[in-house]
């Protein structure tokens, strides 16, 4: 039986496991860096959108397969080498995702009042590499994220919901305490472009809407930026209707506006706060409704905290290169031909090592789909020799797919007694003791 | 339109729609229902005696597959539960836009429309048509009896951009 190793246990990996086993006999092994498994959807949906975590029921059936091992506790560079695994299994398929932000390289962005989408949203998420981190919520009135994709939608509405309705969910205690504490009025999303290209989808717009006790600032020249872009497509389209809308509550304690057409040129700060940004203000490339240049002009607001939600990237592994694998920098890609890896037959790369950090778990699913099918005809085309797999690997601190379950069961029993689906252990050291 | 539960399983019929471009329909691929065909998962009702109603599911390879299911049943349930390839990731929740479906356009009016929470996902579905339904928000009913439903090609070598819009 041919053996496959897969590297990363989010939607990529675990969707390119469902497909290959369900298409052929093979034994698969998961490795994971964590004690625990489901990537981002343990650490990036947000905890008040438990039903995008229901995929994870179907990955815990895939994990179920007599033909499926999982370590975790175990990073792939570090405790195992990518050469080793290119040894000892007919393929390999790395899925370990977007681990770090793309950062901005302008004045001021190093401050400590700037921080990465991706830190918070781990932070509140209970990742455990981010919870030394410690926010000025108790001391910020007014925040600006940079970026209007998804994860600045759901930065804005932890941030804007009453955090008594966050109780219920399974954000971790020590998240629920700060923000309890935060003093935070108004969320501000700035775009670079206009309202029409803005990234995020019209449910999370539409969840934001609806929240009671918030409300969206009116958008400057909205019927002239729909104007300008026309014809709208369909899902185009149905955003902008509800832009046009705006919010449905009454009354507001606290409130947010979609910014557009700005990016910003400087940070100015004092201690942990922020003072201001300034903002070059950008305008529509001729010929091009999608992409904008920067213009002369600037406008400067005053904030306490910047959160640069601007996208995730991938990063190389030890070892990569060494084996021959080309990891495109700019992108944060493996590069690669339809999932296969340039120059290292049995390599594939899944998700968003192979396709850049964006899209939701739909699409990651049917990508993987398309790479799990790719693993498989390759591995029609292989001799069937022995190897060894993880047999000769030493790996004596891995974390089995049943130690998980432990781990899983004693989350949801602490959580009963908060009243919530579950509470996280935040810590690797917490996560193994538990064992 | 009204249909009668008694009337006989979909004649197989070719439509002459752009919308069907995916899938063809394929009579020679027709395959009987059979209740061994039942997996694990999906959550479905047996039909009383009489009263089962009738789908047709056309696969992405064109292959014809025609089942019973109970009424109040989901399609996106009823699929699973006939071992269709539909994955169904949010566990139909209305929260993915992996159980796309297509519904025949002479059935898609009897439907009532869908929620504006269902549209936002079918925004984000690929390969959308005019008659696009997510598979877990459509409850069968006397009036869809013999509805045929196309299900979408899921493996195209997609990129993520495609789903942006």
């Amino acid at each position: 039986m041919n053996r496959v190793a897969v590297v990363g246990s989010g939607p990529a990996g675990f969707y390119t496991i469902l497909r290959i086993l369900k298409k052929r006999a093979v034994h698969v092994d998961l490795f994971e860096a964590l004690p625990v498994p489901y990537g981002l959807t343990r650490f990036g949906v947000a905890p008040d959108h438990p039903e995008v975590r229901n995929c994870q029921e179907r990955f815990a059936e895939v994990a179920g397969s007599p033909h499926f091992r999982f370590y975790g506790n175990t990073t792939v560079g570090k405790d195992v080498s990518v050469s080793q695994l290119l040894q000892n299994y007919h393929a390999v398929v790395f899925a370990y995702g977007a681990e770090t932000s793309r950062g901005l390289n302008v004045p001021g962005s190093q401050l400590p009042g700037v921080i990465s989408a991706r830190d918070f949203v781990g932070w509140y998420n209970g990742e455990p590499a981010k919870q030394g981190l410690k926010f000025t919520l108790d001391r910020t009135e007014d925040v600006s994220i940079v970026g209007n994709g998804n994860v600045a939608l759901d930065v804005a509405r932890v941030l804007l919901r009453q955090p008594d309705d966050l109780r219920s969910t399974d954000m971790p205690e020590h998240a629920i305490a700060a923000l309890t504490k935060s003093t935070v009025k108004k969320v501000h999303i700035v775009g670079r472009r206009g309202p029409v290209q803005s990234a995020f989808t019209t449910k999370e717009l539409r969840e934001l809407l609806v929240e009671p006790q918030v409300q969206l600032d009116p958008i400057v020249n909205l019927t002239e930026y729909i104007e300008l872009a026309k014809p709208l497509g369909r899902a185009e389209k149905r955003k902008m209707e509800l832009l046009l809308k705006g919010s449905t509550s009454p009354s507001a304690q606290r409130t947010w506006s979609l910014d557009f057409m700005q990016s910003p040129s400087e940070f100015k700060g004092e201690g942990d706060l922020l003072q201001s940004i300034e903002w070059t203000i950008n305008t529509f490339a001729p010929g091009s409704k999608s992409d904008v240049v920067p213009t002369e002009k600037s406008v400067t607001t005053p904030t306490d905290l910047a959160v640069l939600s601007i996208g995730y990237k991938s990063v190389e592994l030890p070892g990569m290169k060494e084996a021959g694998m080309t990891f495109i920098k700019d992108k944060g890609i493996l590069e690669n031909h339809r999932g296969h890896v340039t120059g290292v037959p049995g390599a594939f790369a899944a998700g968003w090592l192979k396709t850049g950090p964006t899209g939701v778990i739909a699409s990651t699913m049917m990508d993987a789909f398309s790479v799990g099918d790719e693993v498989v005809s390759y591995l029609e085309s292989v001799a069937n020799t022995k190897l060894p797999g993880a047999d000769d690997l030493d790996l004596p601190y891995a974390v089995s797919w049943n130690d998980w379950l432990e781990i899983d069961r004693q989350e949801i029993d602490r959580g009963k007694s908060y009243g919530k689906p579950r509470e996280k252990f935040v810590s690797v050291p917490d996560m193994l003791n538990a064992l | 339109m009204l249909r009668t539960i008694l009337k006989s399983p979909a004649p197989v019929r070719c439509i002459q729609s752009s919308l069907y471009r995916g899938a063809v329909f394929r009579p020679a691929a027709m395959r009987a229902f059979s209740a061994s065909a039942i997996a694990s998962h999906g959550h479905i009702h047996k039909p009383k005696p009489g009263e089962e109603l009738h789908i047709t599911f056309i696969t992405k390879d064109g292959e014809q597959i025609k089942v019973e299911a109970a009424q109040g049943d989901n399609l996106m349930d009823i699929a699973q539960a006939h071992g269709l390839d539909v994955e169904g990731a949010c566990g139909g929740s209305c929260a993915c836009s992996t159980c796309h479906m297509i519904i025949d356009p002479e059935y898609y009016d009897e439907m009532e429309e869908p929620s504006d929470d269902e549209n936002d996902m079918l925004d984000l579905a690929f390969g959308l048509t005019e008659t696009s339904r997510l598979g877990c928000q459509v409850k069968m009913t006397p009036e869809l009896d013999g509805v045929r439903v196309a299900l979408p090609a899921m493996t195209r070598n997609l990129q993520a951009k495609d789903f942006n819009r």
